[in-house]
């Protein structure tokens, strides 16, 4: 009887506890859609902000990611979440996760019409995800520091110029595009010559930080006098009047070129509200949204020609880019992290 | 003659799976599926990891030292405080734990940066400044994190039977100071001294999110990069088995251990009689309660900027602190109701084997049991609504703390008394009246103080509230730990000032209510 009073008490508490906390909450209803995007809150949150103004008998439920653990977190909680997905849709920053998902069988094929327009090198031949408006790998360069005349913009001879003592940068590579370009490098160059330059760079002291974000605050700040990061941190430091400038990365004759990566965007398997997770989906891929995302402090850079970009954001076709099969750099994903580990350690 | 609360064994062990099974089902659906994968994956145990495992235990070496003597300079302090002020100096010396660590080291990173770059806005990540070298070392993480533990070194100093004022007096008429301090005060110190020391070493041994602020290659990490960036559970639960090997027979072996720790009861310990003694101590008590309490305050308020910034970031975050809020004191109310009722009869030297799984269960990374916990509710068919997920988040918290509830009961049954419990057998009442007229009256105000304590240690949790929460109900900390990482301006710091005032507040609303209700 006493026992039972206790249990009672304690299941109350809790009940209690989770009735508000479910009146806290906002998802659940039927005519809902919940996506799960690992893109800035800052510039993801407004598209979502937008589609359910447009859409206001819709309830769209949005989970995001962590800077810190940057697409990973999400993914984690996917792969978990397999055998009853609650997402409908994934909007990833980046793509070789995606593509890691559709291998783990977490994605659902589907081709929106709304990409009809989006060049074929960033859709899944297979359907399952697709591309739009993509960052590009660049060195953001301090411009106190390093003269007008130099532009030090190769990843494998980071390190190698110094400039008033200062040196280079760039995130901890196990994590978000970093390790998406670091991949991409080990796919192209092979383990042996990768294995070398990143030795290399390594010991040539270059820095490590948390997050682009962090690569970014440091150039300007002149901690480090150049730093590899994203288009979207370098564009934000270049808006506010930072004195740096901006480089894609190894864009000469005899270098890989940068790393382009997409937003992508996949329907999930098994989802609890495919229809809206299709329309959503329909929506982000947009020209408005591509639109939306160029003109944001972000300035991602469209797929589509037809977009107008904004001033200082230039056409995909004048960049250099590295020519790789995306699939095969998810494939190397793996063997490449763990290198990583045993050199940055 | 029996007393209440004895037998159900059936519900306890039920509970007790239900705590354990998160880990069970981790494990039974990650692990390898073949023998030959099975060996291999413990190739995890290479140099590599080892070697972060022994920056592991440095940071944990000068986290130790830190707030082993941060918590004596407080304790010299609370001594030469008359009795009456002492229990204020106890709830003061509760705050810098009720602030997530990585809260208290971004304040610190912030303040360092603006020491080091006035007028930046934001923190730079990086040894460019003779301070910040410091302060991005595993001697600042140790100095940041000393900040933060100091009070359990200082609370299990004051619950200790210390040096007594009779024992201090005799031993002043015929002995040096030194052989005082060697006979009389060393004695009374030492078991809470190297209790402390253990729990300080092992929770260092266990902190993520501020090396990895401060860049610091810890083991953790490894954990974190098997589990979000290699994706494999596995391996994750793998490289926690070091953490169990250690602590499982400790918890087995601590309640047979002859001695251990004495509280005190009646005599408050002594206090210093020398008037430059207690100025002395007083001044480092002021030192450190700056250090760790003043300095993150006034660094955050000093970053946020302006009042208006402020007083808008809290009008618009009120939602989120409220639900926070409710996570955190909903799992707190259920880990000491449930902790008391589990503790009612239970004799810790015939059952070792529960403290240790509890131990178990609160040294394992929150990641892991939210994962857990997120595999079993993905059981659940079709749609899950919001207070599914909230239940699951709230079970999560309860699984990994259920530790501090299971200790929370063993001090309130000894709080109400053996004795009243054997009288309380003797009595013919039913359930509710027995709770409502007999036991909540004597347990509400120590049952209430236990539960903000561990509302303070789940206020801040990053890693199950991550995997668990529903959309659009994360809470203040999973917010702030995620600015963080674009690097924190004006509006960040302001979240972390709300993010350090409301456990503050709540502390200090908790302890005085039961204050006024005690007089």
């Amino acid at each position: 009887m006493i026992r039972q009073s206790w249990i009672s008490g304690g299941i109350a508490v809790l009940l209690f506890g989770m009735v508000l906390l479910g009146v806290q909450g906002c998802g659940g209803a039927s005519n809902a859609v919940t996506i799960y995007t690992s893109v800035d809150r800052d510039y993801a949150e407004p598209v979502i902000a937008a589609y359910q103004e447009q859409n206001p008998e819709l309830k769209v439920n949005a989970i995001y990611d962590s800077e810190m653990t940057k697409t990973t977190g999400l993914f984690n909680r996917l792969l978990e979440e397999r055998r009853n997905p609650q997402a409908d849709v994934f909007w990833n920053s980046e793509i070789v996760r995606t593509i890691q998902l559709k291998n783990e069988g977490v994605l659902e094929a589907y081709t929106s019409p709304a990409a009809q327009d989006i060049p074929d090198q960033y859709k899944d031949p297979e359907g399952y995800w697709t591309g739009f408006s993509v960052r590009a790998r660049v060195m953001l360069i301090n411009q106190t520091l390093v003269p007008e005349t130099e532009t030090p913009a190769s990843v494998p001879a980071m390190g190698k110029d110094i400039y008033q003592g200062k040196t280079a940068g760039m995130a901890t590579p196990q994590f978000g595009t970093t390790a998406t370009h670091m991949a991409a490098l080990y796919t192209l160059w092979g383990k042996e010559r990768f294995t070398l330059i990143i030795k290399t760079i390594q010991g040539r002291g270059i820095k490590m930080f948390p997050g682009n974000a962090s690569v970014r605050d440091a150039v300007v700040e002149g901690i480090i006098a150049y730093g590899l990061t994203d288009t979207d941190d370098s564009y934000a430091a270049l808006e506010e009047g930072k004195p740096v400038r901006m480089a894609f990365v190894d864009q000469g004759e005899q270098e890989v070129g940068t790393l382009v990566i997409p937003n992508t965007v996949a329907l999930i398997k098994g989802g609890p509200n495919p229809e809206n997770g299709k329309k959503l989906i329909d929506y982000l891929l947009s020209p408005a949204v591509e639109e939306q995302l160029a003109q944001s402090r972000a300035k991602q850079i469209p797929v589509r020609d037809a977009i107008p970009r904004p001033e200082g954001v230039p056409d995909l076709s004048t960049i250099k880019t590295i020519t790789v099969d995306y699939n095969q750099v998810a494939q190397n994903m793996e063997p490449c992290l763990e290198l990583l580990r045993t050199i940055f350690r | 003659m029996k007393q209440r609360f004895q037998g159900g064994w059936f519900l306890r062990g039920a509970l007790m799976i239900v705590l354990i099974l998160p880990v069970l089902v981790l494990v039974v659906s990650s692990g390898p599926d073949k023998a030959g994968a099975f060996w291999n994956s413990w190739r995890v145990f290479d140099r590599y990891a080892l070697e972060r495992l022994v920056t592991s235990i440095q940071l944990a070496f000068w986290i130790t030292f830190f707030a082993l003597g941060f918590g004596l300079i407080v304790y010299g302090g609370y001594c030469g405080l008359s009795p009456k002020t002492r229990p204020f100096l106890g709830v003061l010396a509760l705050l810098p734990l009720s602030y997530p660590p990585f809260g208290a080291a971004s304040a610190w990173m912030i303040f360092i940066t603006r020491l080091e770059h006035p007028g930046e806005g934001r923190i730079l990540w990086d040894a460019h400044g003779t301070l910040s070298r410091i302060l991005y070392s595993v001697f600042g993480g140790g100095w940041i994190l000393g900040l933060c533990l100091w009070p359990i070194a200082f609370l299990l100093l004051t619950m200790a039977a210390g040096p007594q004022r009779s024992q201090m007096e005799a031993a002043q008429l015929g002995m040096s100071r030194w052989s005082a301090f060697r006979k009389v005060v060393w004695p009374a110190w030492r078991m809470p001294l190297i209790t402390a020391g253990a729990v300080i070493f092992y929770l260092g041994l266990l902190q993520f999110e501020v090396p990895s602020l401060l860049q610091l290659q810890v083991y953790p990490l490894e954990i974190f990069i098997q589990f979000t960036a290699r994706f494999s559970d596995w391996s994750a639960f793998l490289l926690c088995l070091p953490y169990l090997l250690v602590v499982v027979p400790m918890a087995w072996g601590m309640p047979r251990a002859p001695g251990g720790l004495a509280i005190h009861a009646g005599e408050p310990p002594y206090r210093w009689q020398s008037s430059g003694l207690r100025a002395a101590a007083l001044a480092g008590t002021a030192l450190v309660f700056a250090l760790s309490i003043l300095v993150p305050l006034a660094s955050l308020m000093r970053h946020a900027g302006s009042v208006s910034l402020m007083w808008r970031v809290t009008t618009e975050h009120a939602p989120i602190v409220i639900r926070s809020l409710l996570y955190a004191i909903t799992a707190a109310a259920g880990v000491v109701i449930l902790g008391t009722w589990f503790t009612s009869a239970f004799n810790t030297k015939h059952h070792p084997l529960v403290p240790a799984c509890l131990l178990a269960l609160f040294v394992l990374p929150g990641v892991l049991i939210g994962a857990g916990w997120l595999q079993i509710r993905s059981y659940w068919p079709g749609v899950q609504p919001d207070a599914l997920m909230a239940a699951t988040l709230l079970a999560a918290y309860i699984t990994h703390t259920f530790l501090l509830g299971y200790g929370a009961g063993i001090l309130l049954w000894g709080y109400y008394g053996i004795r009243q419990r054997e009288f309380d057998s003797l009595l013919h009442v039913g359930a509710f009246p027995y709770v409502r007229w007999l036991l909540l009256p004597a347990l509400w105000r120590p049952g209430l103080q236990a539960t903000v304590l561990v509302m303070l240690v789940l206020w801040g949790d990053v890693g199950m509230t991550i995997l668990l929460y529903p959309p659009g109900g994360d809470t203040l900390a999973v917010e702030y730990y995620n600015l963080l990482h674009y690097g924190s301006e004006s509006r960040t710091a302001s979240i972390g000032l709300l993010l350090l005032l409301v456990p503050a507040l709540t502390l200090m609303v908790a302890f005085a209510l039961t204050a006024r209700a005690r007089s």
